[in-house]
């Protein structure tokens, strides 16, 4: 996106989710890519799912994989709903089993010549127009020395570019190189090169991909994990802050008069909301006025709970006069309960995506944002919430967040894992202890582009709900 | 490494095999000689040099050679799965092998063919 005179470059997308959105439009039309990682960071699911989405795209490819069987490869394929069988019988797409058998015996030089000819002769035959070329490296380990790899490779990439294909490489590193010097010859003739690995991190493995290089192009140059579901790579880019969020809508009400007072007016729709207190000063009841509000207006809210069931939730609030059931059996309300400790980040994220994607909530409720941690830490927990900010706000949906403080007043600990840069307004509420009494007060430490009341009020909760009054 | 010292390890069963088969049938043996090559590709030319001379000096007309140029027709490599040129393979009724390069290493050649005239020694 940086505004160059000269041509763009023409892409070729890979069709998987977020990839092209990091590679600005895909891979490079006509040219050599490169995967690099070392076994199982998901380069040969990569690969396939490149072509599997180029040929019921239009555009068929060649497989030629140097380490599995096709057997296994279409096996593995199948469990992402890839059927490559089918596409092969389409001639859609050609699968390659190129393994070398282990007691073949190098004596002198030789070139790749009957290997390029394949890969002509089926590409014509097929009209093919991607090609994968999966663990290379053990095609070019067989080579006596570097400088015949460098010449080789050089061969291949312009046997390739001649026919027009867009070609995805994988490989992984070779032992018996000074430094990096086999990897360097794949990464000159590759116009993009992606980085796959897999991180261990507090108990919790986390896939990652990231561009290196990218010759002509722009791309993101973050780290992005990923993971394989069975329905192939999800890869959310978490950049790009800010730049699609929706405005703040209208004022919309907390389901309190004199806390909208307090406001200014009630909650801004779209923004995000943190409520943020010790245990027990009434975060999920103020949550759940909110939601009661909405659903009376007919809108919809999620409400993901990392503390409490469902039942527990909904059963809790009766007792200050909330009935949160009538909206669970009319539909405007989804409770989902999980447990951080159930799966990692990415796993987290998507079950969530794919209920915001199914029932399409106006609000969500993320109670309690303090447990994210326990999906992996605090790294885990600030990828986590910010992904999911930047998803709902892109949205436009309201983001209701609370936040267990351990009592010290401290701005940090409020605001919570670092996410305060995308958080819109803090109410905050504590004990304050008297002489003979333990009293809560409610104030506004925060609430971005509206006036508020700066005053500390009393906050109450009986059985017919939450009041706010002065002291 | 692994997959090396596999190789290794058939390869002297094999060769282990072969001695005692040859000092009986040398001159009974039949070789099917198949040699993929590329146009004409220095390596190529060197390895069919190289093999010819040595059927010649050594095979004795027990053998049948066939050359294929896969520049011609791709078919050929693919089943075979030929990916480099030059590549022989050997079939005699004993064994297949197959053996990838320019060939430039005479004794390997002929201890493939169970010619070695070293015998067990590297």
């Amino acid at each position: 996106m940086s505004g160059n005179k000269r041509k763009t470059l023409k892409k070729t997308p890979t069709y998987i989710i977020g990839l092209d959105e990091i590679l600005n439009g895909g891979l490079p039309h006509g040219r050599t890519s490169l995967i690099f990682g070392t076994p199982g960071n998901g380069k040969t699911v990569m690969g396939v799912e490149f072509l599997y989405r180029g040929a019921i795209n239009g555009e068929p490819g060649i497989f030629l994989g140097f380490e599995e069987t096709v057997k296994t490869l279409c096996e593995n394929a199948l469990t992402m709903g890839f059927d490559l069988s089918y596409l092969k019988k389409k001639n859609l797409i050609f699968l390659m089993n190129g393994q070398i058998e282990p007691d073949v015996i190098v004596s002198g030089k030789f070139s790749l010549k009957p290997l390029l000819s394949i890969i002509s002769g089926k590409a014509k035959e097929i009209g093919a127009k991607r090609i994968v070329l999966d663990a290379l490296d053990v095609v070019f380990g067989l080579l006596e020395n570097p400088i015949q790899v460098r010449s080789e490779l050089y061969q291949l990439n312009l046997w390739l570019m001649k026919l027009g294909l867009t070609t995805l490489i994988t490989l992984k590193p070779r032992e018996g190189y000074p430094g990096t010097l086999f990897q360097d010859y794949f990464y000159s003739i590759s116009d993009c090169v992606i980085h796959l690995d897999v991180r261990q991190l507090d108990q919790v493995s986390t896939r990652r991909c990231r561009v290196v290089k990218y010759r002509g192009s722009d791309f993101g140059r973050n780290e992005y994990p990923f993971i394989i579901t069975n329905k192939g790579i999800r890869l959310i880019p978490i950049t790009k802050f800010d730049l699609r969020h929706k405005p703040f809508g209208e004022r919309i009400s907390s389901g309190i008069k004199r806390l909208d007072e307090m406001l200014g007016g009630g909650y801004q729709r779209a923004s995000c909301i943190l409520f943020a207190g010790e245990p027990g000063t009434g975060k999920t009841i103020l949550a759940s006025t909110f939601v009661t509000q909405m659903c009376k207006q007919n809108e919809r809210v999620l409400y993901l709970s990392f503390e409490e069931s469902p039942d527990a939730i909904t059963h809790n609030v009766t007792s200050v006069g909330l009935n949160l059931e009538r909206f669970l059996n009319s539909g405007k309300l989804l409770i989902y309960g999980t447990m951080p400790e159930a799966t990692g980040v990415e796993e987290h994220l998507m079950r969530l995506f794919d209920k915001v994607e199914s029932f399409s909530p106006q609000h969500v409720i993320i109670d309690a944002i303090s447990a994210c941690e326990r999906i992996g830490g605090k790294e885990a927990a600030f990828d986590y919430l910010m992904r999911i900010l930047n998803f709902l706000k892109e949205k436009g949906i309201t983001v209701v967040l609370t936040n267990q403080t351990s009592g010290r007043k401290s701005q940090l600990e409020i605001s919570g894992n670092g996410i305060s840069s995308m958080v819109d307004t803090v109410i905050f509420i504590t004990y304050v202890h008297g002489e003979k009494e333990v009293n809560r007060t409610i104030q506004i430490l925060k609430a971005r582009g509206s006036s508020h009341s700066n005053k500390i009020k009393g906050f109450r909760i009986n059985d017919s709900g939450i009041e706010i009054y002065d002291i | 490494m692994g997959r090396d010292k596999l190789a290794d390890s058939k390869r002297a069963k094999k060769k282990e095999k072969l001695a005692n088969k040859t000092e009986k049938n040398k001159n009974l043996l039949h070789y099917n000689l198949r040699l993929f090559i590329a146009g004409d590709e220095p390596n190529s030319k060197m390895a069919e040099k190289t093999l010819k001379d040595i059927c010649e000096k050594y095979l004795h007309g027990s053998y049948k050679l066939e050359i294929i140029d896969v520049t011609k027709d791709f078919n050929i490599s693919l089943e075979e799965k030929v990916f480099f040129a030059p590549t022989l393979i050997i079939e005699t009724p004993e064994f297949k092998s197959r053996i990838v390069g320019s060939l430039n290493d005479v004794q390997k050649l002929l201890e493939l063919l169970g010619l070695s005239e070293t015998g067990g020694n590297k």
